[in-house]
C-alpha cells in the first residue's frame, strides 16, 4: 500500500466542505455562535485551520533552551550553596535576584563553572556604589541586569527618581566598555501576573523596550546597549502562550531595527502564578507541566517555573526540585530536543502568532503615538487598562464560563489551609506613598480562596 | 526628550527555508481518511471522554470508587478486573488466593456485576471493560445486569476490549488457544452488531505493545494488522463490512515521545481508512478509526513519584493533540501500586485541566501543518505500511503470531531500551540521573486479599445455594455443545447460562472442556542487551566477578527465573532473563502462571544457585511464604530474589519471610547482577 494509493483513494477536504460538514452536524444551530471562540485578546478562533490559512512560514533559527533556576539572594553564601545544589541537580542557568545591597558577587558565583553555566545577576537596587562593586568584582563572564522602569511600575516609585535612575542606568551600561556584560532587563513577568491579556503583554514589552531605546537615543548612548533580557510570565492557555513568545520574536527585531541598533536579546519564560490555586495546590504541578511545555515550543531561551506550593509554603528544596525536574523531563524524556521548532508550520499557531503580533503592534503604536509608556503609566491609563482586562477575565470565572480546578470547580471541601500554610496566599496591601499607581499581581483564584480561607 | 516615530514598523519575519509538503496534508477531519480527527468539529462539539480504568477488591468497593469518580468530573467508566476473573477462575478456585481482588475487581457471578453497577445507570453510563480471556461470562453478566436494570440492549453504550490476538504477543491473559479465541471474538462482534448497535464489541489494542516495549511503528502496524484479522474473521461468518466495522474501536498507549505520539494517532487513522477501503464499505464510518488512549505506565518511575504527574500530563496532552476519543491518565503511584483516591483525583484532574483550563479544545488538530508533526506522520505511515504488508504476506496476524516473531520483536526493543537506560545513554530523571538520597514517600493503597477472598467465597457459596443447579448444568451443557459442534453463538449461550446462575469459572470451564487451556513457553533473547552495555564500566566489573565465580565453582551461576500466580506481565521477566544470560549467567525460565511448589521443585531439579521471582500485581505477599516453605521442604539453599512492583514498606517483612534480595521498579540490571554475585 503505497502513499500514491492513499492519495488516489481519498480526496482533499476543502475548507468550505469541512465547514459544510460542521454546519450539517449543527442541525440548524448558529455556526459562528457554536464554533467560533472569541478570545480575551479579541481574536476569533475558528474550529479548524488549513494550508489556506498559512500565509508565511515562521522559521526561527535553531537554538537551545536552558533550564533556569531563579534564586532570591538575601545572603550571598547561602544563595551560592543553593545555586551549586541546583546545578548538581540539573540547572543550566542561574538567575540570581539580588535583594541585598551587601552581596559579594564573587562569593555568590564561587564554584560555579562560568564556562558551562549561564549566570545572570538581576540587581534589585541601583546606586553608584553598586556599580563600583560590579567593577571591582571583575566578573566579566556573567550578565548583570537592571530594570528601573519595572521597579517604577511594580512599586510605584523609582529607586531614587527618574532622572537619577536613568543616569545610573547609563553608567551601568558603560561597563560594556570595560568588557563587562551589563544587560537591560525588561521584567514583564509582573504584567502577566497582573491580568493583562497576551496581546497587551506583548505590546507592553515593546513599549517598555521602546522607552529605554528612546532615552538612550536622546542621550546619544544607544551604542552602549548590547544586551536585553526579557522576563515573561507564562500562563496556562497553551497555544496562546506559544504564540505570545513567537510574536515577540517577530516584533522585537523590527523595533531594534527602527533604532538601528544591534542588540542581542534573550526571552526568559517563567510560569505565572495567575492561574495557580492555593487550595489543591498539587494541581499546580499539572498546570506548570503544560506551561513549561508551551514555553519550550514557544522558542523561549531560558525557562523556569515556580513551585506548585509557592503560594502557601516558603521556598523549599523539594518543591524547587520538582519544578526543575519537569524541565529536565521535557529536555531528556519527551524527545522535544530531537526536533527543531515543532510549532513551525502549524496552521493554528501561525495564525495566532500573526494575529497577536498585528494586534499588539496596533496597541504599541497607539501608546507610542501618545507619548509612550512612561507617560501612560504616570497618568494611570495603563494601570486602568490592565485592571479592566483583569476584571473582564475574572467575570468569566464568576459566570462559570471559565473554571479553575480545585478553586471554582471540583473543590475538595474538606481541605483546610489556614493552620498548615507557612504564608498567606493573598496579596498583602501595604499602605505607602507612591508616585504612580503600582501594577499589582492578581491571582484569579484569590477571589474564591480568600473567602474560603476566612471561613475556615 | 524627542521621540523617534515608530509608526512604520511591521513584524519582521525570519528567512524561511523551503520545507517539504506531504501529500496527506490536504486531508481533514470528519471525512476519510480522517487524518486530523474522526469528527469534523472534534472537541468543540464534545471533548474526549475522561475514562479512568479502575477497579479493586470487591464489587462494593469498586462501585463506591466509581461513584466518587463520576461525582468528581469523570465522564465514563472503565472496569479493571482481577487476574482470576481474567483467566476464567472463580474466587474459590484452588491455588489462586494470592490474586483475588488484587489488581482489579473480582467478578464471579451476575450478582457481583449487579453490585458493581449498583446505583449507576447502564442506560446513561458508557462502560468500558478490559477483558480478553473470560470475555463471554463477563459480557454475559453485563448484559444480564443491564436487562435487570430495565435497559434495552440497543441502548447500551460502551466498549469490550475483547482483543485476544495481542494477548498472545504481550499481555498473556488468554485462556484458550488462538483459533478458539478468534471464534469467541467473532461471536461477540456478531451478537453486538445484531443486538447492541451502540456498543463497541472490540477495542483493538496497541497499548500493551507500547508498554511491552514496541516502538511507535510496531505498535501501529501490529495493532492495525490485528484489526484486519478481526475484520476478516467477522466477514468469514457472513457479516457485511458495514454491519460491524463502524463499531470497531481502538486503544493506543501514549508514551513520552511527544510529537511521535501525536503523529501516531494521525497516522493510525489514515492507515486504517486505507486498509478498510479495500473492503469497499458503503458507510464512511467503516473507514473511521476511533480510539481510546492511556498514558504509559512504563514511563512512570517509583523513584520521585511526583515527577510522574508531569510525565502523565505531557502524555495526556499528546493524546489530546493526536485526537483521542477517550483517555485514561495514570495515577502517579501506578508504578508501585493501585491508585489511592488522592492520586486518582490528580490523574483525573490532569484531564480536566486540559479540557477546561488550557483552551486546547478550541480548534481541531492544533498541530496540523507543523513540519515536525507532518513529517513524523508521514514516516509512521510509511514504516507501518511496510510492516503491515509483510504481515499480510505472511498470511495474516494469527499466523504471524504463531511464528513468535512479533513477540520477539517487541521483546528485543524492550531489552534495547533497558540496556540504554542501564548504560546511561537514555536518561530517566530521578532514576538514573539527577537523583537524590531523599526518598519521596507516598501513601500506598493496600488491598486486604484475605478479607476480599472471604467476602467473595461467602457470596459465591450463597449464590450457588439459592440457584437451581439443574438449570445451570443444562445451560452449561448447551454451551459446551454449542462450542463443540460450532452450532450457536457462544455469547447468546453464555447469557442464558448466566441468567440461570452459572458462575464465571463454570462458563469458562465449559469452554475449556472443548478448547483446552493455552500455555506459552518463555525463553531469553540473546545478544541484544550485551550490545547495549558492553562498553560500560559496570559490565566490565561484572565480567571480572563472574570470572572469579567460575574459577571457584567451575561453572556459571545458575538462576531459575519464575513467575508465580496469575500475573502475566512479562516485559520485566523476559528483559531481566535476557540481560542476565547475556552477562554470563546460566538462565532457566519457568512458564508463566506457576504454583510456588512447581517453582521450588524445578529449582531443586536444576540445582540452581538463585531463584528469581517476578511479581507485578501484589501476589507476592502470599506467594512468597508458600514458595519459601516448599523450598525448605526440598532442603534447597538457593538465594531467593524478588523483583517487580514491590512497595518499599514491604521490604522488611519480605526479608523476614526469606527473600534475600529485592529489586524494585527501575532497577539497573548491571547493578543488580553485581549485587547477586556478591551474595553468592
Amino acid at each position: 500500500m503505497s502513499k500514491l494509493e492513499i492519495d488516489n483513494r481519498f480526496s482533499k477536504l476543502t475548507p468550505s466542505a469541512w465547514k459544510q460538514m460542521i454546519q450539517f452536524q449543527l442541525e440548524g444551530e448558529d455556526y459562528a455562535q457554536q464554533m467560533i471562540f472569541h478570545s480575551l485578546e479579541g481574536i476569533d478562533i475558528k474550529p479548524f485551520y488549513t494550508e489556506e490559512d498559512l500565509k508565511q512560514s515562521i522559521d526561527f533559527p535553531k537554538s537551545d533552551w536552558s533550564i533556569e533556576e531563579s534564586i532570591a539572594v538575601y545572603q550571598d553564601l547561602e544563595a551560592n550553596k543553593l545555586a551549586l545544589e541546583a546545578i548538581d541537580l540539573g540547572a543550566e542557568s542561574i538567575h540570581f535576584k539580588v535583594l541585598t545591597p551587601y552581596c559579594n558577587f564573587n562569593l555568590l558565583v564561587e564554584g560555579i563553572d562560568l564556562n558551562t553555566i549561564k549566570v545572570h545577576l538581576s540587581l534589585q537596587q541601583l546606586s553608584e556604589e553598586l556599580i563600583d562593586r560590579i567593577e571591582s568584582s571583575k566578573l566579566k563572564q556573567i550578565v548583570f541586569s537592571i530594570d528601573p522602569l519595572s521597579k517604577f511600575y511594580v512599586t510605584g516609585n523609582w529607586y531614587l527618581n527618574q532622572k537619577s535612575d536613568l543616569k545610573l542606568l547609563t553608567t551601568f551600561l558603560e561597563l560594556t566598555e570595560q568588557g563587562f556584560q551589563p544587560s537591560l532587563e525588561l521584567d514583564n513577568y509582573s504584567i502577566a501576573e497582573s491580568g493583562a491579556n497576551n496581546v497587551y503583554q506583548i505590546a507592553f514589552v515593546l513599549a517598555h523596550l521602546a522607552e529605554y531605546l528612546h532615552y538612550f537615543e536622546s542621550e546619544n548612548k544607544l551604542h552602549l546597549l548590547k544586551r536585553v533580557t526579557i522576563k515573561l510570565g507564562v500562563g496556562t492557555h497553551f497555544f496562546f502562550e506559544i504564540a505570545k513568545v513567537r510574536a515577540l520574536r517577530l516584533l522585537i527585531p523590527s523595533l531594534l531595527e527602527a533604532f538601528d541598533v544591534e542588540v542581542s536579546y534573550e526571552l526568559s519564560s517563567k510560569t505565572s502564578s495567575r492561574y495557580y490555586t492555593a487550595y489543591n495546590s498539587v494541581q499546580n504541578l499539572v498546570r506548570s507541566s503544560n506551561s513549561l511545555l508551551s514555553s519550550v515550543l514557544s522558542t523561549a531561551d531560558t525557562i523556569s517555573g515556580i513551585a506548585h506550593d509557592s503560594l502557601i509554603r516558603n521556598s523549599n528544596k523539594s518543591s524547587n526540585r520538582l519544578i526543575r525536574n519537569q524541565l529536565l523531563l521535557l529536555k531528556n524524556e519527551a524527545g522535544l530536543n530531537e526536533h527543531h521548532d515543532a510549532a513551525n508550520g502549524s496552521y493554528y499557531i501561525n495564525y495566532l502568532t500573526e494575529q497577536f503580533s498585528q494586534k499588539a503592534l496596533g496597541i504599541f503604536k497607539l501608546i507610542e503615538k501618545n507619548q509612550g509608556l512612561l507617560f501612560h503609566l504616570k497618568n494611570g491609563n495603563i494601570q486602568k487598562e490592565i485592571e479592566k482586562q483583569h476584571l473582564k477575565e475574572l467575570e468569566l470565572y464568576k459566570a462559570n464560563k471559565e473554571v479553575l480546578i480545585g478553586a471554582t470547580v471540583f473543590k475538595d471541601k474538606k481541605e483546610r489551609l489556614k493552620k498548615v500554610a507557612e504564608r498567606k496566599p493573598f496579596l498583602v496591601k501595604k499602605s505607602r506613598k507612591t508616585t504612580i499607581i503600582p501594577i499589582v499581581k492578581r491571582r484569579i483564584a484569590s477571589y474564591w480562596e480568600e473567602k474560603r480561607w476566612n471561613h475556615e | 526628550m524627542s521621540r523617534r516615530s515608530l509608526q512604520h514598523i511591521e513584524p519582521k519575519y525570519p528567512k524561511s527555508s523551503s520545507k517539504k509538503r506531504f501529500d496527506h496534508q490536504g486531508y481533514g477531519a470528519g471525512s476519510p481518511p480522517y487524518l486530523r480527527g474522526p469528527y469534523a468539529s472534534m472537541y468543540l462539539n464534545r471533548p474526549w471522554t475522561i475514562r479512568q480504568y479502575a477497579g479493586f477488591s470487591t464489587a462494593e468497593e469498586s462501585n463506591e470508587f466509581y461513584k466518587n469518580n463520576l461525582r468528581g468530573g469523570q465522564t465514563g467508566l472503565s472496569i479493571a478486573f482481577d487476574l482470576p476473573t481474567h483467566r476464567g477462575y472463580d474466587s474459590d478456585f484452588k491455588n489462586i488466593d494470592a490474586d483475588v481482588g488484587k489488581s482489579g475487581v473480582a467478578i464471579d457471578s451476575i450478582e457481583d456485576m449487579e453490585l458493581l453497577f449498583d446505583g449507576i445507570s447502564l442506560r446513561d453510563s458508557s462502560v468500558s471493560m478490559t477483558m480478553n480471556g473470560a470475555v463471554l461470562p463477563v459480557m454475559a453478566f453485563y448484559i444480564c445486569c443491564a436487562l435487570n436494570q430495565g435497559v434495552p440492549l440497543n441502548e447500551l453504550r460502551g466498549t469490550l476490549q475483547n482483543d485476544i490476538l495481542k494477548e498472545f504477543m504481550v499481555r498473556n491473559t488468554y485462556i484458550y488457544p488462538e483459533k478458539a479465541s478468534m471464534k469467541i471474538v467473532s461471536d461477540i462482534i456478531s451478537y453486538c452488531s445484531e443486538h447492541m448497535p451502540k456498543f463497541n464489541p472490540i477495542s483493538i489494542s496497541g497499548y500493551h505493545m507500547l508498554e511491552a516495549g514496541a516502538p511507535a511503528e510496531v505498535e501501529l502496524a501490529y495493532t492495525l494488522a490485528d484489526g484486519l484479522e478481526y475484520v476478516k474473521t467477522a466477514l468469514d461468518t457472513g457479516m457485511k463490512i458495514d454491519d460491524f466495522a463502524p463499531r470497531l474501536s481502538f486503544f493506543f498507549g501514549i508514551g513520552m515521545d511527544h510529537f511521535t505520539e501525536i503523529a501516531k494517532l494521525r497516522a493510525a487513522r489514515v492507515l486504517w481508512a486505507q486498509l478498510m477501503s479495500e473492503f469497499n464499505p458503503e458507510n464512511p464510518k467503516s473507514l473511521m478509526l476511533r480510539t481510546h488512549c492511556q498514558t504509559s505506565g512504563w514511563s512512570l518511575t517509583a523513584q520521585n513519584p511526583l515527577n510522574n504527574i508531569c510525565r502523565t500530563s505531557l502524555e495526556a496532552a499528546a493524546a489530546a493533540f493526536g485526537g483521542t476519543q477517550s483517555l485514561h491518565t495514570n495515577a502517579l503511584d501506578e508504578a508501585m501500586t493501585l491508585p489511592t483516591p488522592q492520586t486518582a483525583k490528580i490523574a483525573r484532574d490532569t484531564q480536566l485541566h486540559l479540557q477546561l483550563e488550557t483552551k486546547i479544545t478550541k480548534t481541531v488538530d492544533p498541530f496540523g501543518g507543523s513540519y515536525v508533526v507532518e513529517q513524523l506522520t508521514d514516516e509512521l505511515i510509511q514504516k507501518a505500511s511496510k510492516l503491515i504488508d509483510s504481515i499480510v504476506k505472511a498470511g495474516g496476524m494469527t499466523q504471524f503470531i504463531a511464528t513468535e516473531a512479533p513477540k520477539e520483536r517487541i521483546a528485543k526493543a524492550a531489552i534495547e531500551k533497558q540496556a540504554q537506560i542501564d548504560s546511561g545513554k537514555t536518561l530517566i530523571i530521578g532514576l538514573n540521573s539527577f537523583t537524590t538520597d531523599t526518598d519521596e514517600r507516598i501513601k500506598i493503597l493496600k488491598v486486604d486479599g484475605t478479607k476480599v477472598r472471604k467476602q467473595q467465597l461467602a457470596r459465591i457459596q450463597e449464590h450457588k445455594r439459592i440457584r437451581s443447579n439443574k438449570l445451570v448444568d443444562e445451560a452449561l451443557e448447551h454451551l459446551y455443545l454449542g462450542a463443540k459442534n460450532n452450532t450457536d453463538n457462544l455469547l447468546k449461550l453464555s447469557i442464558i447460562a448466566a441468567q440461570k446462575g452459572a458462575t464465571l469459572g463454570e462458563i469458562s470451564f465449559a469452554l475449556e472442556r472443548v478448547y483446552g487451556r493455552y500455555s506459552a513457553v518463555a525463553h531469553p533473547i540473546k545478544g541484544v542487551y550485551l550490545a547495549g552495555v558492553k562498553d560500560s564500566k559496570d559490565y566490565l566489573e561484572i565480567k571480572e566477578q563472574l570470572n572469579d565465580y567460575r574459577s571457584k565453582k567451575g561453572r556459571s551461576p545458575r538462576i531459575l527465573m519464575s513467575k508465580m500466580g496469575l500475573d502475566g506481565h512479562d516485559r520485566g521477566y523476559g528483559t531481566v532473563a535476557s540481560a542476565l544470560e547475556d552477562l554470563g549467567f546460566e538462565i532457566h525460565m519457568t512458564p508463566l502462571f506457576q504454583l510456588p511448589e512447581e517453582v521450588a521443585q524445578k529449582a531443586v531439579e536444576l540445582e540452581v544457585d538463585v531463584v528469581s521471582i517476578s511479581s507485578l500485581t501484589a501476589g507476592h505477599s502470599s506467594l512468597i511464604p508458600e514458595f519459601k516453605s516448599s523450598l525448605q521442604k526440598h532442603k534447597s539453599q538457593a538465594l531467593v530474589i524478588l523483583g517487580g512492583i514491590i512497595p518499599k514498606s514491604e521490604y522488611t517483612e519480605l526479608h523476614k519471610k526469606g527473600v534475600d534480595l529485592i529489586f524494585g521498579p527501575g532497577t539497573n540490571i548491571l547493578k543488580a547482577a553485581s549485587l547477586i554475585l556478591k551474595q553468592l
